[in-house]
């Protein structure tokens, strides 16, 4: 929990800067002409409607809804769900406005998007139609036609396919300060934004009638269809919102809200409570009433909460887990436990070679790199966690075929190359070489910046800085500071560590290291021009084996140059009660636990 | 007296404005962006937007030349990391929370305290003395996140006595939700009743010692007007100078309590501020909280000439 509230920013901001990538690949032009089919994990293929799940909630961790017949005798009387509200900022509640995990879980529950991201059966996310019925991609992959459901806002007025338009706009005003980058394929969109054209009509995105959407892309990106489960494809009420006396989404009472649920209460830092909306399309299978998000920081407040039945879901922790462990084998609470998509790793000072001036040298940074023994770290230091061996998570899938193998990975080749001290030595000593430094290991002193706010991550410092002296025989300067992602854009350091939770995509973790087009100071400015001309080419791939391929032709070239050094895969772990069902607890979703169609079950 | 008061505003604002000062320029100086975080993802024009939104595009002195005139008409401007939230929307809906959270801890804590104190005073020596000066020992001693966890674990957890979590809002605020009040009015109370138990009986041990004691028995003024007139007010000298700046001190809330509780209440927002780098709010806060304190000095001061006519105040008349 803590890991992921100090990198809270990222998970979303990941999907702004997707289209940041996008720039790069106008600026390239080099699009590619040929039909592209979606790869994304969307059940959508160029001519095949998206199935609709009008039914029933997919299955998650092998919860059902229950049948329709039958549900009212499955059903507790109580239908209320309690969860925790995020540690991180909560404060803008409507799409467009939002930047933080916390406020994508409440949106994702109060609007509906074009699409929803659920879990599939093997757990892994995937889409369903919601405020769209279905939806057509045209052979040449520019052009994505939305078939609306009958669906209305919450006072009564239809949502229609202008309140997708308004909301595509108000995203591409700068003066919104809204992400503005996952719009950016979509034709003459960054003209628009740059104030080069004002005529609405001159871009990509239009409403033939009130229930069809159309977007048209500048060139085919297997990627876009995945923005628009998030943001990008929720609708906004123009009159609504030009009558908001506050920010809109800072004041639930002047609000309208298409998903399955409404917001009634809201104590600002404290707490949140939805209650169903009857004008969803899909109100019949929406079964929870209430669902009260309450904020308690205090995680000892959270286990009572939790002990006494008044927290549904709570995250695993190490002061409580090995009791609740005991508690899910005897079956009174169930445990949920899957791969994350946090992809935890080194970063080296690339841009000017740090305060050493060593970290240009790939063979350096590798060597850096390799002398961590990740089952190690992850084992002793963290007690839980995945090693990571390659920097995109094994819960990345290219379309619907795995890219990753947990456990498995380029960087645990090269640590079989490089197994000895002398080996890694060696190779360090001639990274020094080549940059004709005539440094002896013994002499290198290199600056490690962190921010530890918790015992173990001080832990996990010691532990590394200790490796790389017992296994390189250099010395490592320690360096805890408050504000370790100030140090990164002034480039004050050697070493240090970040995380990254992109999407479902290994394009959201690869594009990243783009440099200027990234985020640059995520990987220290690591660059390397073979990468940015293919990440410029690759979503416009349309053979999901062959674009893996290139993806994986990427990843080794970062790698191989220690652009990053993975380090592990945070996990992700909750405890929920028993009679609680229908949960889908996401990698990339909006929201992070899904429960537009969970229940609560009868005892 | 009036020559005394004005002297005191004119040093609250003097006070208040040096302070303002050295908060500006310490948080402009402090490391942290406060909204690297919201626009590191943004592009350039919308990023330059939103500096511009909050002015900090603008050179520092000229920030602190706006921010002054601001402050003159109690504008601290829009916290950077909440929109559309400023001093005053934070104020309203928070400090009525804290303040009701305080005043039930102060006024519970104290009036036991104060009679906790008499009893140990009177039975002096007894077991019953050592019995409440151990308690107070403890009290002081033990951590208000400790008793908390502990009560929330045992009355609400185990027994489901009392809700864990939750406060009274809305029109609940200040006169319904009891049961949520009660845990954290204890777990916080407890510290004022050892407090000003011990304060009292101290106090009244110390005036049983005094001549004038001894001059009013052998008047033979009776027994309960020597411990109304004389002793109890005597003792009360420093209970009622030290009350006002509890009551301050509580107006403000407790950062521990509101966090176990979860309490919507201004202790923890206050110190999430800080954390955040949310300048505007700091700079609020801070000479908020200058302004309160400097306030209820003051009136302590104008309180000891009231409760104890020894005193004068400097420039009065003799």
């Amino acid at each position: 929990m803590k890991q992921i509230t100090l990198n809270k920013w990222k998970r979303l901001s990941a999907l702004l800067l997707a289209l940041v990538m996008a720039f790069a690949l106008v600026s390239c032009g080099s699009t590619s002409d040929g039909s592209a089919a979606p790869s994304a994990s969307a059940p959508a293929s160029d001519a095949e409607p998206a199935a609709p799940t009008d039914s029933a909630a997919p299955a998650q961790e092998g919860d059902a809804a229950p049948a329709q017949e039958s549900a009212s005798s499955d059903l507790a009387a109580d239908q209320t769900l309690n969860l925790l509200l995020s540690t991180s900022t909560v404060n803008v509640l409507e799409p467009n406005g939002a930047s933080w995990v916390g406020e994508a879980q409440i949106y994702a529950e109060t609007q509906a998007g074009l699409l929803r991201i659920v879990t599939d059966e093997d757990g892994n996310d995937s889409y369903v139609a919601d405020g769209a019925e279905d939806y057509v991609i045209s052979d040449d992959g520019l052009t994505y036609t939305f078939y609306l459901r009958d669906n209305t806002w919450s006072d009564g007025v239809p949502v229609t396919a202008q309140d997708y338009v308004y909301s595509f706009f108000r995203n591409l005003d700068p003066e919104n300060g809204f992400s503005t980058t996952q719009y950016v394929d979509v034709k003459n969109a960054q003209a628009y934004y740059d104030g080069e054209i004002t005529d609405p009509a001159e871009v990509g995105i239009s409403a033939p009638d009130d229930h069809t959407v159309v977007y048209t892309l500048e060139h085919p990106n297997s990627e876009f269809i995945y923005y628009l489960a998030y943001r990008s494809g929720f609708p906004a009420r123009q009159d609504v919102i030009e009558a908001a006396t506050s920010q809109y989404g800072t004041d639930y009472t002047e609000m309208v809200f298409s998903g399955p649920f409404k917001i009634t209460s809201w104590v600002k830092d404290n707490s949140v409570t939805l209650e169903k909306n009857e004008t969803y399309w899909d109100a019949d299978n929406v079964y929870l009433n209430t669902v009260k998000f309450q904020l308690v920081p205090e995680i000892s407040t959270q286990a009572t909460l939790f002990d006494a039945q008044q927290l549904d879901v709570v995250e695993y922790n190490d002061d409580y887990g090995e009791d609740w462990l005991a508690q899910a084998d005897a079956g009174q609470i169930r445990y949920i436990s899957k791969p994350g998509a946090y992809s935890n790793f080194l970063m080296f000072a690339c841009e000017n070679g740090g305060n050493s001036g060593l970290m240009g040298s790939a063979k350096i940074r590798l060597a850096l790199s390799l002398a961590i023994d990740r089952q190690e770290l992850v084992d002793v230091i963290w007690g839980r966690n995945e090693a990571a061996y390659t920097y995109v998570p094994p819960a990345c899938l290219v379309g619907t075929t795995e890219f990753n193998v947990t456990g498995e990975g380029l960087v645990k080749e090269l640590q079989a190359q490089y197994a000895t001290d002398e080996q890694l030595q060696a190779l360090f000593q001639e990274g020094l070489t080549e940059l004709n430094s005539s440094l002896a290991l013994s002499d290198v002193y290199l600056d490690f910046v962190r921010q530890s706010n918790t015992l173990a991550e001080q832990n996990e410092v010691e532990y590394l800085a200790q490796t790389w002296e017992r296994r390189l025989g250099i010395h490592i300067n320690v360096v805890n500071t408050p504000d370790d992602e100030e140090r990164q854009q002034q480039m004050d350091y050697d070493i240090g560590l970040n995380s990254w939770e992109g999407g479902a995509s290994p394009y959201d973790y690869l594009f990243v290291v783009n440099v200027p087009f990234g985020l640059k100071y995520l990987t220290g400015v690591y660059t390397n021009e073979e990468v940015n001309g293919l990440l410029a080419n690759v979503t416009a791939i349309p053979d999901e084996t062959e674009q893996a391929n290139v993806y994986h032709q990427i990843e080794n070239i970062i790698l191989e140059e220690g652009g990053v050094g993975p380090l592990y895969f945070t996990d992700i772990r909750y405890f929920v009660q028993t009679d609680v069902q229908g949960l889908h607890f996401t990698n990339f979703g909006a929201a992070a636990i899904e429960f537009s169609h969970a229940y609560i079950a009868a005892e | 007296m009036i020559k005394f008061v004005l002297r005191r505003f004119l040093e609250l604002l003097l006070a208040l404005f040096l302070i303002a000062t050295a908060t500006f320029f310490l948080t402009a100086a402090a490391p942290g962006d406060p909204l690297l975080s919201r626009t590191l993802a943004l592009p350039e024009a919308s990023r330059d937007a939103m500096y511009a939104k909050y002015g900090l595009d603008k050179p520092v002195l000229e920030r602190y030349v706006i921010t002054m005139k601001g402050m003159l008409h109690g504008d601290f401007g829009e916290s950077v990391v909440y929109q559309g939230q400023t001093l005053q929307t934070i104020l309203r809906d928070k400090l009525p929370v804290s303040a009701r959270l305080g005043l039930q801890q102060l006024i519970f804590g104290v009036l036991v305290g104060l009679l906790l104190g008499v009893i140990a005073a009177v039975k002096r020596e007894t077991w019953i003395d050592r019995c409440i000066v151990v308690f107070a020992v403890l009290m002081m001693s033990v951590p208000e996140l400790v008793l908390g966890l502990i009560f929330q674990k045992y009355f609400a957890g185990t027994l489901k006595l009392l809700p864990v979590i939750g406060w009274p809002t809305g029109k609940d605020l200040w006169f319904g939700g009891w049961k949520y009040t009660i845990l954290p009015t204890l777990s916080g109370g407890l510290l004022y009743i050892a407090t000003y138990s011990r304060l009292l009986k101290t106090s009244i041990l110390d005036v049983l010692d005094q001549d004038y004691i001894l001059t009013a028995r052998s008047k033979g003024l009776s027994e309960p007007r020597i411990v109304w007139s004389h002793i109890m007010r005597n003792s009360m000298i420093p209970i009622v100078t030290r009350l006002p700046v509890t009551l301050a001190m509580c107006l403000t809330g407790s950062f521990m309590i509101e966090k176990i509780f979860a309490i919507p209440g201004i202790a923890a927002y206050f110190v999430e501020a800080v954390s955040a780098n949310d300048l505007s709010i700091v700079l609020g806060e801070t000479v908020f909280l200058a302004a309160l304190f400097i306030t209820v000095i003051f009136l302590t001061d104008i309180l000891y000439t009231i409760v104890d006519p020894r005193i004068r105040i400097q420039g009065g008349k003799r």
